[in-house]
C-alpha cells in the first residue's frame, strides 16, 4: 500500500512523538514537581503557609494554563529559537511543551498531596519529622499511586499537544497528519497516524493504570 | 518516664477573625508513671490539650513543661527531638496505607537515622509486644481496627518515648476490642514504665485503666482527682453527667455556643 519511503516516514513520525512526548513530561516533572510541591506546601493548610510565595506560583501557573497550546506554541517561537536554535521539528517543540507541562504538572502534583490524609502528617510531626522527611518520606509516599496516575494522564495530554504541534512544523505524527492529511489530501496516510496516535495513547494509558495499581497497597 | 507539668495554659484560635478560646487557664500536673486520663464532651478542647503536650498545637499564653523544661523554650530541632520522646496514638491509627506493618513501626526510628537493620530488630521485638508478630509483611488495609491500633502502639513506642499520648484511641474500636487495647496500654505502662495520658469521652476507658483523671468542659478544667474519688463524689454537672451518662445540666448546647463553636 505504502512505499519504503512512506513507510520510514511514519516510523520516524512514531519515533519523534514518542521522543518529544517522554521528553517533555520528563523535563516538564523535573520543574513540575517540585513546584507542585512548592504550592501544596505555602499553600493555607501547608506544612509551611506562605500567602505571598503561594500566589505568586498561583498566577504564573493560572497566566501559562491560561494560554492555549496552539497561541502558546508560536508565542514561544522567540524563546525556543533562542534555546534550540530553530524554531521547527521535534527537539525544537519540546520547549513549548515543557513550558506548557510544568505548571499543569504543578497543579496535578499539588492536587494528589493534598489527597494526603492530614491525620498521618500530624502522626509524623508527632514522631518528630522535620517538614522535608514529612514531603519525601510521607507525602511523596502515600500520595504515589495518585502522582503515578497523574503522569499517565500529563502524558497523554503532552502527546496530543505534540500532535498539535504538528500545524507549525513541530514534527512527529502531527506534522505527518497536517502535511498529508491536510495539504495535500492523502487520507490513507493520516488514518494510519491517527491509528498509531491511539495506539500510543493506549499503551501510554494501560500501562500507567497497570503502574498506578501495582503500588497501590490501601483498599484491595 | 516524664512528669509533666502544664501551667496556665490557654489556647485561642482565630477563625475569620474571631477569636475562639479553646482553652482557658488550665493547670495541670501528671505525675511520672502515671495513667492520666482527661475526659470531656466532644468539643471540650481535650485534644487541643493534648497536641498542646507536644507542642502540635502552640499554646497562646502559659507553657508545657517536660521535666522540668520548658516545651517553648525548645528550638525547632530540639522540639522535634523532644517529640521523639513522646509517642502519640490517635483514634483512627494514622498508620502509612502505603507501607507495610514492618515499615511503619520503623517509621520513626528512619526518620530519627537509626540504622535499617537495627530498626528491624526493634520493630519485630515490639510486634512480639502488641502480639503481632504474624502481620509484619501486611498493609494497614488487610488489618482489622483493632490490629491497627496495635500497630500504631508498636510504632509509638518504637523511639522508646517516656510519655504516650492517646488521643481517643479506643473511640473508634467495638467494646470487646477496646478493652484488649486498654489492657495493653496498661501493659506497656507496667513494662515499660511510660506515662500514659489518655484522652477520651467515654466514663468506661478512665475507669478501667486511668489513676487519675481531669474533666474539662467548654475549654474549662473543672475537676481532678483520683478516679475513685471523682467515682464516688463527683462535684460539677459535666462530672455526673459523664458518670450518670444522663445529661444533667438543661442545656449542652449552651456552653457550645458560649464558645462560638463554627
Amino acid at each position: 500500500m505504502f512505499d519504503e519511503q512512506v513507510i520510514q516516514m511514519i516510523l520516524e513520525g512514531v519515533r519523534d512523538t514518542l521522543f518529544m512526548t517522554l521528553i517533555s513530561t520528563l523535563i516538564g516533572y523535573v520543574i513540575g514537581l517540585p513546584f507542585g510541591i512548592g504550592l501544596y506546601v505555602t499553600s493555607e493548610k501547608g506544612l509551611h503557609p506562605n500567602s505571598f510565595i503561594y500566589r505568586i506560583g498561583d498566577v504564573i501557573c493560572n497566566i501559562i494554563r491560561s494560554i492555549p497550546f496552539l497561541i502558546l506554541l508560536i508565542l514561544l517561537i522567540p524563546f525556543t529559537r533562542l534555546v534550540v536554535g530553530k524554531s521547527y521539528g521535534s527537539t525544537a517543540t519540546i520547549v513549548p511543551l515543557v513550558i506548557c507541562a510544568a505548571p499543569y504538572i504543578a497543579r496535578v502534583v499539588e492536587s494528589s498531596i493534598k489527597e494526603v490524609d492530614g491525620g498521618v502528617i500530624e502522626a509524623a510531626k508527632s514522631m518528630g519529622a522535620s517538614n522535608w522527611q514529612i514531603i519525601y518520606k510521607v507525602l511523596l509516599v502515600e500520595a504515589k499511586t495518585s502522582l503515578i496516575a497523574g503522569a499517565t494522564i500529563t502524558t497523554g495530554v503532552l502527546l496530543g499537544y505534540s500532535a498539535m504541534s504538528g500545524t507549525v512544523g513541530g514534527g512527529g505524527l502531527g506534522d505527518i497528519a497536517v502535511r498529508y492529511g491536510y495539504y495535500r489530501w492523502q487520507m490513507d496516510i493520516m488514518v494510519v497516524t491517527v491509528v498509531l496516535l491511539i495506539l500510543i495513547f493506549q499503551v501510554i494509558q494501560n500501562s500507567g493504570t497497570w503502574i498506578a495499581k501495582k503500588f497501590d497497597h490501601r483498599k484491595r | 518516664m516524664s512528669k509533666i507539668e502544664i501551667k496556665n495554659l490557654t489556647k485561642k484560635f482565630e477563625i475569620n477573625g474571631d477569636s475562639i478560646v479553646a482553652l482557658k487557664d488550665i493547670n495541670l500536673t501528671i505525675d511520672k508513671g502515671e495513667i492520666f486520663g482527661i475526659i470531656g464532651m466532644s468539643g471540650a478542647g481535650k485534644s487541643t490539650l493534648v497536641r498542646t503536650i507536644n507542642y502540635l498545637e502552640k499554646p497562646s499564653k502559659g507553657d508545657v513543661y517536660i521535666d522540668n523544661i520548658s516545651m517553648a523554650s525548645l528550638s525547632a530541632k530540639d522540639l522535634r527531638k523532644k517529640r521523639r520522646e513522646i509517642g502519640m496514638i490517635f483514634q483512627n491509627f494514622n498508620l502509612l496505607e502505603q507501607k507495610n506493618v514492618i515499615d511503619n513501626i520503623c517509621f520513626p526510628l528512619e526518620i530519627a537515622g537509626v540504622k535499617k537493620k537495627e530498626a528491624k530488630k526493634k520493630a519485630r521485638k515490639l510486634l512480639d509486644t502488641v502480639s503481632l508478630s504474624d502481620k509484619e509483611k501486611a498493609y494497614p488495609s488487610q488489618l482489622s481496627g483493632g490490629q491497627k491500633q496495635r500497630v500504631a502502639i508498636a510504632r509509638a513506642l518504637a523511639s522508646n518515648p517516656e510519655i504516650l499520648l492517646c488521643d481517643e484511641a479506643t473511640s473508634a474500636l467495638d467494646p470487646q476490642t477496646a478493652g484488649s487495647i486498654l489492657n495493653l496500654l496498661k501493659e506497656i505502662n507496667k513494662k515499660f514504665n511510660i506515662t500514659i495520658i489518655i484522652i477520651t469521652h467515654q466514663m468506661s476507658v478512665v475507669t478501667e485503666i486511668c489513676d487519675r483523671v481531669a474533666i474539662i468542659d467548654s475549654g474549662r478544667l473543672v475537676e481532678e482527682g483520683k478516679v475513685s474519688d471523682i467515682f464516688a463524689n463527683p462535684k460539677s454537672d459535666v462530672a455526673k453527667e459523664l458518670i450518670i451518662g444522663k445529661e444533667i445540666r438543661f442545656s449542652t448546647t449552651k456552653s457550645i455556643n458560649n464558645r462560638k463553636v463554627v
